[in-house]
């Protein structure tokens, strides 16, 4: 469970970026974070993540409160940025996949290697500048969950992605949904995931706006910035996006 | 957290024998020749700035890629040389001496930037960072990784830079931008320097994301092989012997 109460956030010495913010998040769901730009998603993801600490109130993931045991959260929550080329730092597929990782333990590597394989990231040895925006993508996905991550956080994944890397990057939210891991996902953009995602947070200028599920938050969803799937009718479930 | 579409001219590792040497041998040796270019003889200098051309050579830059590199250090050098010969005229030095100081310098930073291109051509980022932080714990302890993390984060950040400025260039040739040379150049320095700003916060931001802000994401597994060892060793002792050659 994930639980934000009364959080806010401002850079030291500037004004309220966030909050006050409160909102639950069930374990094992899948919950899209929508908003325009600007309107604190990013900032939201980072305080998830336990790469900022709230100015005030308490965010807890899975018992563990930031501020307070922020080095528990930032261990629970796994974050992909949207530009890959940022989180990826080794020069090929297999340096980049065991970063961190303990040498003296074989075991966690062949793990990892493993999951690279699963996620079809083809030979390790292969420099990463020959991965396809996509293929980057699948990589830092792969990075994150190798260390299995109660909560995974993705931060636009859908972001330049062609039709195909588009059906890969769903079929990835549904195996791990499938297996029981709670994501949240970012992006001003429902039309992609709509259909996937349990519940949704609305934010705007730094405030949760809209929560809830996917009919009741989509009813209302234009006023706050953000256009509902294209496909989508009041009152019936979202149209399957493939 | 903005999508960056320039495709990035990312560290290609080297192929082969030369790309598995270990981290830790290839930098002990580059500490060690780098002492022995600035303060042994002009020719071991010179036969050392050759043997560095071949590894870069070998390491997948070929023959020609290899001179192209030499080349822009030799340029480079060049410079050096010449503000080094005025200065020894100028302080009134006869012109034998201060060409002879002068082509020194020059032979010598050739050497030496050839070396860091080969260490450069040798290991990833990551491997350079872990060799950093393995020669650094005697004397940093558990803060080694800072260094490992700072300087893998340099050479990664390079073609990041790079592109940074190759973007600005680019668009003001887009955008026609008719202005003097002068201020088109401060123009690309300061787009260039603003994104930069904002991609080193991001850049923080992933690293943190990837939890290699800690001294465990820095540790190197083991010793280095006896046979990298070996190898260091003849090269080592082969460098100590050429650097006696005046």
């Amino acid at each position: 469970m994930i639980r934000a109460s009364e959080v806010t956030f401002a850079y030291p010495g500037g004004p309220s970026v966030l909050g006050p913010v409160s909102f639950e998040i069930a374990p094992g769901s899948l919950c899209g974070l929508v908003g325009a730009n600007g309107s604190g998603k990013s900032t939201l993801l980072a305080l998830l993540a336990g790469l900022f600490v709230p100015s005030t109130g308490t965010l807890t993931v899975n018992g563990r409160p930031s501020p307070g045991d922020v080095q528990g959260v930032r261990a629970a929550v796994a974050l992909v940025l949207q530009d890959p080329d940022q989180q990826i730092v080794g020069a090929t597929v297999g340096e980049d996949l065991l970063l961190g990782l303990t040498p003296r333990d074989p075991a966690q590597a062949e793990r990892a290697l493993a999951l690279a394989a699963r996620f079809g990231l083809g030979d390790p040895t292969a420099p990463v500048q020959t991965l396809s925006l996509g293929g980057r993508r699948k990589l830092c996905i792969a990075t994150a969950l190798r260390d299995a991550p109660e909560v995974l956080v993705l931060d636009e994944p859908f972001a330049g992605l062609d039709y195909p890397a588009g059906r890969e990057m769903r079929a990835l939210l549904a195996s791990n949904r499938a297996a029981g891991r709670t994501q949240v996902i970012a992006s001003h953009d429902v039309e992609p995931f709509a259909d996937l995602a349990d519940a949704w947070l609305v934010l705007e200028a730094g405030r949760v706006v809209l929560r809830g599920a996917t009919d009741a938050v989509f009813r209302e969803l234009r006023a706050h910035g953000v256009r509902p799937p294209t496909a989508w009718r009041p009152g019936e479930p979202v149209p399957a996006w493939e | 957290m903005g999508v960056t579409r320039v495709a990035l001219a990312r560290h290609a590792p080297a192929r082969g024998a030369l790309g598995a040497v270990d981290g830790r041998v290839v930098l002990a040796l580059s500490l060690l020749l780098g002492v022995l270019v600035w303060r042994g003889g002009v020719a071991g200098a010179a036969a050392d700035a050759v043997l560095c051309g071949a590894i870069v050579a070998s390491a997948g830059a070929g023959p020609g890629g290899a001179l192209k590199v030499t080349a822009r250090h030799a340029a480079l050098a060049l410079v050096w040389g010449a503000v080094k010969l005025g200065t020894a005229l100028a302080a009134g030095a006869t012109a034998r001496a201060a060409l002879e100081g002068a082509g020194a310098l020059a032979v010598r930073l050739v050497a030496l930037l050839l070396m860091g291109s080969a260490v450069t051509a040798l290991l990833t980022p990551r491997a350079l960072g872990l060799a950093a932080a393995s020669l650094a714990r005697p004397v940093l302890g558990r803060r080694a990784w800072v260094v490992a993390l700072a300087l893998s984060l340099m050479i990664h950040s390079v073609p990041r830079a790079l592109a940074s400025f190759e973007d600005a260039r680019a668009a003001l040739r887009l955008r026609r931008v008719r202005v003097s040379r002068l201020r088109a150049a401060l123009l690309v320095v300061q787009a260039g320097l603003r994104r930069l700003a904002v991609g080193t916060w991001d850049q923080s931001l992933a690293i943190a994301a990837r939890r290699l802000d800690r001294p465990e994401a820095w540790v190197a597994g083991g010793p280095p092989r006896a046979r990298d060892v070996a190898v260091g060793a003849v090269i080592a002792t082969v460098a100590i012997a050429l650097a006696g050659v005046r």
